[in-house]
């Protein structure tokens, strides 16, 4: 088996699990945030699915309408009402220069693809998960000067380790030959699953918590 | 050759004579489904228009022209009627899968006419797969309009998010089903598999039917 095959069965197994549970959750009591968390990771796993299916049925890649990249920025979009769903308003004004690393890291990855592929795209990609970054870098730095939350500290941590680790991924596609497991894309690319996985945990616990605190109410 | 606007006009006449007769809740629905159906045959010239101007093949046009036009083209009289007239929640419900039934109905006869009418059990496969992909994406889309967004801004980023949802989920369709064997047979199971979980998991929020829908 390929690394790229396995890396993307791996990945497919992740999503499809993540969205099975959080699709459970969300069952349960029909809470609006584990809906747009379903939508995440419904979409990541569509997007997957469509482009990897592609490539093993007819072993080329999408040239005119690119439906797997219309799914993943769908994704991001969810990641980021995700994010601003959670946010309370204290944690979104509250301001910190982390939010201005994360924007400008969203803008460099975006220079940097756009020129040498397809502006709207990068922008599209970009810009739900630099502004994700930048409210959830607003948020942690919140939870880190009142020293109140860990469950919203985590999860805050979380969303900004998808988004790096997803810069990170897009920069090193650039380089490699995909051909073995010690091209460092494949390493990263799990990573980012890992992260996506831990991002769930981090929700499910907040969500538990809120949930503990209103019934306390 | 197939004249396409022929099938069309023969198929919606019946329809406009049944809007005259009709009293005002079936007029409705029946006003819907004959907006899927002109949906579903502007949509097939869009989609000419695009296989033209990219130079693509059946195959292209299929897995990555179709589903991107025939969403957007479905959901287009459905947000018409959402934020013009403003509905409540259960007419818009109805409102919403009478437009896919239409839009499915009208491409199940445009593919009749292109592939012939001999095999029965194709035929039923093809027709209840289809149709119950477009109540799919239908449904999806929906799902946030009803139950989700309550802010102007969701309303459009997670509308938009759905959407995509339903192209991506339209896409794979097709490509499973046009790629031959078992693949094809997964790809005709599909929609059906996933109405039946979606349908268990939105149960509860459809409700039971009102006095007024039971009689």
């Amino acid at each position: 088996m390929s690394p790229e095959l396995a890396d993307n069965l791996f990945q497919w197994l992740a999503y499809m699990i993540c969205t099975v549970v959080s699709l459970r959750s969300w069952s349960r009591r029909y809470y609006r945030g584990w809906f747009m968390l379903s939508g995440y990771f419904v979409c990541n796993l569509l997007g997957l699915t469509y482009w990897t299916s592609y490539l093993a049925i007819y072993h080329d890649t999408p040239r005119i309408f690119y439906v797997a990249d219309i799914s993943w920025t769908a994704c991001f979009i969810f990641l980021l009402i995700v994010v601003t769903n959670t946010l309370t308003e204290e944690e979104g004004s509250f301001r910190t220069p982390w939010s201005f690393v994360i924007a400008a890291a969203a803008l460099g990855v975006t220079i940097y693809y756009s020129l040498g592929g397809t502006i709207l795209f990068n922008i599209l990609y970009d810009f739900p998960l630099g502004a994700a970054g930048w409210y959830a870098a607003r948020g942690l730095a919140y939870q880190h000067r009142r020293g109140s939350d860990g469950t919203r500290a985590r999860f805050f941590c979380a969303v900004i380790a998808v988004i790096m680790l997803y810069f990170s991924l897009w920069v090193l596609s650039g380089f490699g030959s995909r051909e073995s497991w010690a091209d460092p894309y494949f390493w990263t690319d799990v990573a980012v699953t890992a992260a996506n996985c831990y991002l769930l945990y981090a929700y499910s616990r907040l969500r538990g918590r809120e949930e503990e605190r209103e019934a306390q109410v | 050759m197939i004249h396409i606007e022929n099938v069309f006009l023969c198929l919606l006449a019946p329809m406009v004579i049944g809007i005259i007769c009709l009293q005002r809740p079936q007029k409705r629905s029946l006003f819907f489904l004959m907006a899927g159906t002109i949906v579903c045959f502007l949509s097939s010239y869009i989609n000419s228009f695009f296989a033209d101007l990219y130079q693509a093949d059946v195959r292209m046009t299929a897995v990555e022209i179709s589903p991107v036009v025939e969403e957007c083209m479905k959901i287009l009289p459905f947000l018409f009627y959402w934020l013009v007239f403003q509905p409540k929640e259960r007419e818009s419900r109805s409102a919403l899968v009478l437009i896919a039934l239409g839009f499915a109905t009208f491409e199940n006869v445009c593919w009749l006419t292109g592939n012939g009418s001999n095999e029965l059990l194709s035929l039923l496969i093809r027709g209840f797969s289809a149709g119950t992909m477009h109540m799919v994406t239908g449904y999806i889309v929906g799902i946030g309009i009803f139950f989700i967004w309550d802010r102007p801004w969701l309303y459009f980023a997670g509308t938009a998010g759905l959407l995509s949802a339903a192209i991506t989920f339209h896409g794979m369709y097709n490509m499973l089903i046009s790629a031959g064997g078992v693949i094809e047979i997964v790809g005709y199971a599909l929609p059906i598999v996933v109405f039946s979980v979606l349908f268990i998991l939105i149960r509860p929020l459809l409700g039971s039917p009102s006095e007024e829908d039971k009689t």
